[in-house]
């Protein structure tokens, strides 16, 4: 199931609560206006993932596990796109898979006399 | 603007109850509405009316059916191909309902293989078309409320005196009143979905009376005049018709009670109805 992630707190909020939630106080949590939450819950009770008892909303036995198991998934993502370590790798000249490399004499001794430069001062 | 607990819940009652009535409407119209209604019986009339009033917002899959229907009844009166023209109600330059149900009836009247010699988007094109030799006039449109627009097409149409020529009106909807009012006058008059008075059609006695008390009480809010609109010709809707109506995102017809409609308060400062109405003059 693909939720919106602006509702993935409140549906949080709504999973985690044993007795359900008044409407109201995901208005005062999260400011949602009474139109916006309304579409919402009537896509959720579409599916049968809510229901209204009385003036409470409850997440269903079905909503909640629908709920877990998307919560779960983009708990993953994010862990999978937390790391920025190979994104600051960067290669200002890729040579391709299996493509010939001729390396450069002079590029080499040079690096290597500086190498020696270094050491000498050093001593 | 910030909600309280119970106008906040009466929203979301309204927004998941009747979507179709708030399909145009903003969180703030809504807030408005709920608070413009202040005691009980304004309340309790609110509710009524939001119900009354979703059953008869006419999506397009609607439209389309009774659309379908106006063009059986059309077929059905077998007029002379050749001598007969289907025309917009609508009289001046501004656009409006009628040129729209005009259009929309040319496919639905070729399905049923009704054709006619021409369609004109305008009533006064009328003396033009007879000039050609146009002898039957079908006019059409997408309301009638009360049936005065109607009767003054008419009387338009019996000052040309044309004692060769016949006229038909046909409506998408309208109020039952406006069609008594038609066939008393001896108007041809014809409508797809016909609506009893949201109030006095309904209700009688004490539960009317209530009622009309509460509707003053809200009119009484409202701003007497709009432009060159004036709210004392638009009470309970334009002459009375008591109509609760609209298209899916159409102009909402002047015939609808004016809570729903009119953007002023009796202060002159703006308010933001759930329905936005476009006329010339308000």
């Amino acid at each position: 199931m693909d939720i919106n992630p602006i509702y993935e707190n409140l549906i949080s909020d709504l999973v985690s609560s044993e007795n359900g939630l008044p409407p109201y106080s995901l208005y005062q949590k999260y400011q949602i206006q009474p139109s916006k939450l309304a579409s919402f819950l009537t896509e959720l009770m579409d599916k049968g993932l809510v229901r209204l008892d009385g003036d409470v909303i409850v997440a269903t036995q079905e909503g909640k596990d629908a709920f877990k198991e998307s919560v779960h998934k983009s708990e993953i993502k994010e862990k999978e796109s937390s790391s920025t370590y190979y994104k600051s790798i960067q290669i200002a000249k890729r040579i391709k898979v299996n493509e010939p490399y001729m390396p450069s004499v002079v590029a080499i001794y040079n690096i290597l006399q500086g190498r020696e430069k270094e050491t000498s001062s050093k001593e | 603007m910030r909600w309280s607990v119970s106008e906040y819940s009466k929203a979301l009652q309204y927004y998941s109850e009747y979507p179709e009535v708030l399909v145009e409407a903003t969180d703030d119209a809504v807030l408005e509405l709920i608070r413009f209604c202040e005691t009980e019986n304004e309340k309790k009339l609110l509710d009524s009316m939001m119900s009354d009033f979703s059953k008869n917002i006419l999506n397009e899959d609607e439209a389309n059916k009774y659309i379908m229907q106006m063009a059986r009844e059309i077929g059905q009166k077998n007029y002379p191909r050749d001598t007969t023209a289907i025309v917009a109600m609508g009289f001046d330059t501004e656009v409006d309902g009628s040129q729209e149900v005009l259009n929309q009836l040319k496919v639905p009247l070729a399905i049923n293989k009704v054709f006619f010699k021409t369609t004109e988007t305008r009533f006064a094109f009328i003396e033009r078309l007879h000039k050609k030799g146009i002898r039957h006039f079908i006019v059409v449109d997408d309301f009638i409320g009360s049936g005065k627009t109607v009767r003054s097409r008419y009387n338009k149409f019996l000052s040309w005196g044309y004692n060769d020529s016949s006229i038909d009106f046909f409506f998408l909807a309208g109020m039952n009143k406006a069609m008594s009012f038609c066939k008393n006058y001896g108007i041809p008059a014809h409508c797809a979905l016909k609506m009893r008075k949201a109030l006095s059609g309904n209700y009688e006695r004490e539960d009317l009376l209530w009622r009309i008390r509460a509707m003053r009480s809200l009119e009484s809010k409202l701003a007497p005049q709009v432009g060159d609109t004036l709210l004392k010709d638009n009470n309970f809707g334009y002459n009375h018709a008591e109509a609760l109506y609209c298209r899916k995102y159409g102009n909402i017809p002047n015939s609808v009670f004016p809570i729903f409609w009119w953007k002023q308060y009796k202060d002159g400062s703006p308010r933001s109805p759930l329905f936005v109405r476009v006329q010339h003059g308000y």
